[in-house]
């Protein structure tokens, strides 16, 4: 009875194998389908726009560029430009939601083939996107950061922000608060201790617009009430900030950076097709032995 | 035996198959479906408030002197800040013992600047406030207790004694502008 039992197990996990290997399959054949289609044939989106121009009248520049001045991270000009490479420079003093404008008139080098993610941290100024570290925190102190997505899109799509906790001391997550915000919009995606929103998502829907991508600069604050209590010495969190949209229906490809490798890709590809290989091997020394 | 051995490698070799080939459907999948971007191992470390008060030593021992009317006895002692930040402190005496507390005035000096001084017993930590100036980060200060027997206390303090721990409490100076200890 065993005996009988024990090769319809096996028949039914060959099954599960084949299915699994053949959704594989498709699904790293899918990823290198999109992959070769951004690389090689998907239309390329070049607009080059010098924003701002302007004959005569000064005063209209004027007030444009006092009006978000006080939302202003703080800014020296190299980084700007290194980052942004071939597009034209925002004023040095602009603000966050400037550089959106500026940046949305995309004056990218022309290029015949886009390629990149159409999500990606924009280091369009130099105080944004580093990691944000903090050291010597005590009661009362704020400290804030910035962070800079940009998003290709041609419909709205509802933009994620997750905070992992990936390591802790005296469980520092219970009474370190976090709070991000979108500058342009204002809105406030999360304000609470670490321990709060660890793993949860929080979500922001950017608008499609007309330049078919939005410049998203979250101004990220962490803090330690003034309460806290000594217990809370000399310890430390380390924390993983991820943006991320799910569905790419609405995204779309960007232009050409430069950037054209894709490692996850090729790595999962090649992992993929070595189990493959080693489980075909496998199979077929045993046919061997048997035969 | 040896076929159920057989069958048995199989089995596992299969089901680890099954996990792996799962996993890299998994990622694959999330691969397909979600762009993400992450900026991570952002790092959070809070500071210390630490300090060395004479490095746990007493600065008067039993024995070591007569007090008698008129008498003055001074002894050196150090308060260093051993914390990551500058510091509002405060002395005071606790677990205070013996008639000789009401009795024996007590100065404690930075130099020629009076830092505390009165009777040990209207020098606990509720009364006393944060001295003026801050302890630096690393700053150690060099300091001078003494202890005066006043003349006109007369022989009323014969035969008595004065046992106590002297304390300093150090709270931050950053975001504390009104020198809150507690």
């Amino acid at each position: 009875m065993e005996q009988q039992e024990q090769p319809s197990k096996a028949k039914r996990l060959k099954i599960a194998i084949i299915i699994l290997a053949v959704l594989l399959i498709l699904s790293g054949g899918g990823l290198a389908a999109r992959y070769i289609y951004l690389e090689y044939f998907a239309p390329a989106q070049i607009t080059a726009t010098v924003p701002d121009n302007l004959i005569g009248d000064s005063n209209r520049t004027d007030a444009d560029s006092t009006s978000t001045e006080n939302t202003l991270p703080a800014e020296s000009g190299p980084d700007m430009e290194d980052t942004s490479e071939g597009q034209t420079d925002a004023p040095e003093n602009s603000s966050p939601a400037d550089s959106s404008t500026a940046d949305s008139g995309d004056t990218s080098p022309a290029a015949d083939k886009p390629s990149a993610p159409v999500l990606e941290l924009y280091a369009g100024r130099p105080d944004a996107n580093r990691k944000f570290e903090v050291s010597n925190m005590l009661p009362g102190d704020v400290e804030t950061q910035y962070f800079c997505v940009r998003a290709y899109h041609d419909a709205n799509i509802t933009l994620f922000f997750r905070a992992d906790v990936t390591g802790q001391t005296k469980n520092l997550g219970d009474v370190l608060h976090i709070r991000v915000t979108h500058l342009d919009s204002g809105k406030v995606l999360c304000d609470a201790p670490f321990a709060e929103i660890e793993g949860k998502e929080f979500s922001e829907l950017l608008t499609a617009n007309a330049q078919k991508e939005t410049v998203a600069y979250y101004q990220i604050d962490v803090s330690l009430d003034t309460s806290v209590d000594n217990e809370y010495q000399a310890a430390k969190l380390l924390a993983d900030f991820s943006w991320y949209v799910k569905d790419e229906g609405e995204l779309t490809p960007p232009p050409q950076t430069g950037d054209t490798t894709n490692l996850v890709l090729w790595a999962v590809l090649a992992a993929s097709s070595l189990l493959l290989l080693i489980f075909l091997w496998k199979r077929r020394k045993e046919e061997g032995r048997h035969a | 035996m040896r076929e159920q051995n057989k069958t048995a490698k199989k089995l596992t070799g299969s089901v680890i198959t099954i996990i792996l080939l799962a996993v890299c459907l998994c990622i694959t999948t999330f691969a397909l479906v979600y762009s993400t971007v992450a900026v991570d191992n952002n790092l959070f470390q809070t500071g210390t408030i630490e300090i060395d008060l004479n490095g746990g030593k007493p600065v008067i021992t039993g024995g070591e002197y007569l007090f008698e009317p008129g008498v003055t006895v001074e002894k050196p002692f150090y308060i260093e800040n051993q914390g990551t930040w500058d510091v509002y402190y405060k002395l005071y005496f606790d677990n205070i013992e013996g008639g000789l507390a009401d009795v024996l005035e007590v100065e404690i000096r930075d130099g020629a600047t009076v830092l505390f001084d009165g009777k040990i017993a209207g020098l606990t930590k509720e009364q006393v406030g944060a001295a003026d100036d801050i302890l630096k980060l690393n700053e150690r200060r060099e300091l001078t207790i003494s202890f005066h027997y006043p003349e006109e206390a007369g022989n009323g303090g014969q035969a008595l004694y004065l046992s106590f721990d002297l304390k300093a409490d150090a709270v931050q100076a950053k975001n504390n502008p009104n020198r809150l200890f507690d």
